[in-house]
């Protein structure tokens, strides 16, 4: 059947071919259509099929070749990944040649190169072994791939650099880098000139791409390499996160690349206030003996960050951002508190009010500006707060409840206060405004009925402010006008105004339309005595017939109709018309 | 927020300048791994240390077999306490049997004229340090591996090692001063194989000496 079908269509589209209804072209993709759709296997179990069929051949072929590699020496080991390594330099050289930067094209070759190097290197270091180290290796593949992130812009390269660097993190590299955590932002920060350069060229996407991998990268890696701390970096994160958020708040709004900084910034810098209002995450930073040179430099150069952010990049939208860029300060303090031995429960005190606030300030935001996010990321934040207190266990978690009631009221009393006190403003100078009273109110009445006695003509006589050839629309709405009294024209009447003329086009520019032939026929009127009368009627019938009853000229089934006999009336008297005789 | 122009012009030479520098730094990494590697074989200084080897498993099979080292603790000569994975220099010397001998293990490199060599601590405990050295490999040919089945107890298994800047290659293993590969199936096999051919030969020579040259019908003209 299907057979049938298919070589039914197949002689449709020869025959539509041939007598020119489609082109050769068009023949060609139909029965290209028609082979897509009428093949047996569709075509995501086709992929899903092959895709399997190659892992299995693959497998296969390197379970074949390890037989023949242990047998291969190390000059012919070093040869191949030296080969495969200069294969994907000659493919960038290519894409680079052909101006692949930041397509479709470059990121694969990007890839595949990145992807090869670390190939190249692992098959190096096991040819020629001398220990493995994981993180020196990561290291190393992710330093020698980055050129090729900037070389042809490259977003999905710029995925595997972040993912090796996450990696590296994950494997304990910052315990023998150099310089500690500090090597980490150093791998993450040389990634930082590639925003530029996508800025440069204005691709939206791929700024998408590396902001979302870029911010995600941060946080993880930030995360990773607090596992093996003494104490939980906070101070580092808040400052970061504020950082991070404000460079956010510098790009435009509107730009979809910005919202992971803003929103990741705001995540970290809520989370890390959250963190500093447990009792236990002090504990750490009171025992160690000092903040390590690399962590104290970090954290310095993200507050000069956050000063130049606030005072350059930040403009518009400032309380936001100034409450986010206190939660640092906020912490450094306490810090310096708990670090100078003053260990009391202000720390704790500050932090969980100022996360109240600043979930207050987000609820509220999200209120009057109508974005929901806002006002659950508020919720969370003070949900987040209880729970934590809730976990702790050193405080009652009603305490933090208790506290948010307290100045949700108070928020809300003060709103309302100053509801009515605006509302009072606004009446008051309402009032100042209305400069009348009723003895002026009755001198307009009077002269409004006065002038309504007047005839038209005597007013339009008087008022030479009025053309002539306004419409009377106008003229009237221009009497309306005189008649208000002077306090209401200043509130509700609008500026008459005399409406300019529309310019006449020029003569040139008009070209005549020509008249079009009309098709009308003019009616021939007969004199009433030419017509020829109807044949001679009785007079009775004639009597009651309409006097002009054309519909008979046209042989209507009404205008031949018999006339319909007279009806003899009975009349009839009521039964009670006679009662009572004669009295009224 | 303005950042530093990294954009190279479609028509400049720098990038291209860029590129050929990246393709050497890269093909040199390769090139320096082999490098250290021959240098040490070279020019390392030969210890001698006590093992065990063990056999890899792998889905794909191995060249090599795992070496673990017995003697793998050494009192800790710093104050500061190490970090686990954190990498430190065992400072070593050698015996009067030439065997290798732990002296201690820092955080620092020991002065000028100490040898050492780079491990990663696996755990501290009361002043001695637990660590891994990276040269835990031998490569071997697959077949002359199953020579590990035929160590006893009481053999005496040792590593030859190069070590240079805290460096090291496994040159080979020896068994009650055997090589490993001697006392495996593969290398008996090897061995019967040659004596075979060496018997061929012989006989072949036998019979080249039986049959003369003189007998052998001159070539016709």
């Amino acid at each position: 059947m299907e057979h049938m079908d298919t070589k039914w269509l197949e002689q449709q589209i020869r025959e539509w071919e041939s007598r020119g209804w489609v082109s050769r072209e068009g023949a060609v993709q139909i029965r290209h259509i028609l082979e897509t759709k009428t093949a047996g296997i569709p075509l995501p179990l086709l992929i899903v099929v092959t895709a399997l069929g190659l892992t299995i051949a693959g497998m296969a072929l390197i379970w074949g070749l390890s037989g023949f590699w242990y047998q291969t020496s190390f000059a012919v080991r070093i040869g191949l990944a030296a080969g495969l390594l200069l294969f994907s330099q000659i493919a960038v050289g290519a894409g680079m040649l052909r101006s692949r930067q930041g397509t479709w094209g470059g990121e694969v070759i990007a890839v595949t190169h990145v992807l090869i190097l670390g190939v190249s290197l692992a098959i190096a270091l096991q040819t020629y072994y001398v220990g493995w180290d994981t993180p020196s290796y990561l290291a190393g593949w992710v330093l020698l791939s980055l050129p090729g992130i900037y070389l042809l812009r490259s977003a999905g390269a710029v995925i595997l650099y972040a993912l090796g660097v996450l990696l590296w993190a994950a494997s304990g590299g910052p315990v023998n880098a150099p310089g500690g955590a500090a090597f980490m932002w150093i791998l993450l920060v040389l990634l930082v000139p590639f925003y530029g350069l996508l800025q440069r060229h204005n691709d939206e996407i791929r700024l998408s791409v590396y902001s979302w991998t870029l911010t995600i990268t941060v946080f993880a890696a930030f995360g990773l390499a607090a596992l093996d701390s003494e104490y939980i970096p906070f101070l580092l994160l808040a400052t970061l996160a504020a950082a991070i958020m404000l460079a956010g708040y510098s790009i435009d709004i509107r730009k979809a690349w910005g919202v992971p900084f803003r929103w990741f910034g705001r995540c970290a810098a809520a989370g890390s206030l959250l963190i500093s209002s447990l009792p236990s995450s002090w504990y750490g930073i009171a025992r160690i003996q000092g903040f390590h040179w690399t962590t104290i430099t970090v954290t310095v150069i993200l507050f000069l960050s956050i000063l130049a952010l606030l005072l350059k990049g930040v403009k518009k939208r400032f309380w936001g951002p100034v409450l986010y860029a206190g939660i640092p300060v906020i912490i450094a303090a306490e810090t310096m508190l708990v670090r100078s031995g003053l260990y009391s429960s202000v720390p704790l005190i500050v932090s969980s009010i100022y996360l109240i606030l600043i979930g207050f300030y987000e609820m509220v935001q999200g209120i009057q500006s109508g974005h929901t996010k806002h006002t659950k990321f508020g919720i969370c934040a003070l949900l987040c707060l209880v729970a934590a207190f809730f976990w702790s266990g050193s405080v009652s978690p009603l305490v933090p409840v208790v506290a948010i009631i307290i100045l949700a009221l108070v928020l809300i009393q003060i709103r309302r206060t100053s509801d009515s006190r605006r509302d009072a403003a606004e009446r008051a100078r309402h009032r100042t405004d209305l400069r009348h009273n009723v003895t002026t109110v009755r001198a307009n009445r009077k002269a409004r009925s006065r002038r309504k006695k007047q005839p038209a003509s005597i007013r339009k006589a008087g008022s030479p402010d009025v053309p002539a050839g306004q419409p009377a629309e106008t003229d009237d709405m221009a009497d309306v006008a005189e008649e208000m009294p002077e306090w209401m024209k200043s509130i509700h009447m609008p500026e008459l105004k005399e409406e300019p003329e529309p310019p006449v086009p020029p003569a040139q520019t008009v070209t005549p339309r020509e008249p079009e032939l009309s098709r009308f026929t003019p009616p021939v009127f007969h004199n009433p005595d030419d017509i020829p009368l109807p044949p001679s009627v009785p007079a009775k019938e004639k009597a009651q017939a309409p006097a002009a009853r054309p519909a008979q000229h046209h042989g209507s089934p009404w205008g031949s109709a018999a006339p319909k006999p007279e009806r003899e009336k009975h009349f009839t008297h009521s039964p009670w018309s006679s009662e009572g005789g004669d009295r009224k | 927020m303005k950042l530093p122009d990294m954009t190279l012009p479609s028509d400049s030479r720098i990038k291209w300048f860029v590129l050929i520098v990246v393709s050497i730094v890269q093909l040199a990494a390769l090139g320096y791994i082999g490098w250290r590697w021959h240098n040490i074989t070279v020019d390392g200084i030969p210890y001698q240390w006590q093992c065990v080897p063990r056999l890899e498993v792998s889905s794909f099979g191995t060249d090599y077999i795992r070496v673990v080292f017995p003697e793998d603790t050494a009192p800790w000569m710093d104050v500061t306490e190490p970090e686990e994975h954190q990498t430190i220099y065992v400072h070593i010397a050698r015996d009067d049997k030439g065997m290798m001998e732990i002296k201690g293990a820092s955080a620092s490199k020991p002065l000028i004229g100490g040898d050492y060599m780079e491990a990663k601590v696996v755990s501290y405990h009361d002043g001695n340090v637990q660590f891994q050295v990276g040269f835990n490999r031998y490569r071997i040919a697959p077949d002359k591996a199953d020579g590990i089945y035929d160590i006893a107890s009481g053999d005496s298994v040792i590593a030859s090692i190069r070590m240079k800047k805290g460096l090291g290659v496994i040159e080979g293993i020896y068994v009650n001063g055997i090589p490993l590969e001697a006392s495996s199936n593969g290398a008996a096999m090897e061995a019967a194989r040659s004596e075979r051919q060496g018997d061929g030969e012989t006989r072949s020579s036998g019979r080249s000496r039986i049959v003369e040259s003189g007998m052998v019908p001159p070539k016709e003209e």
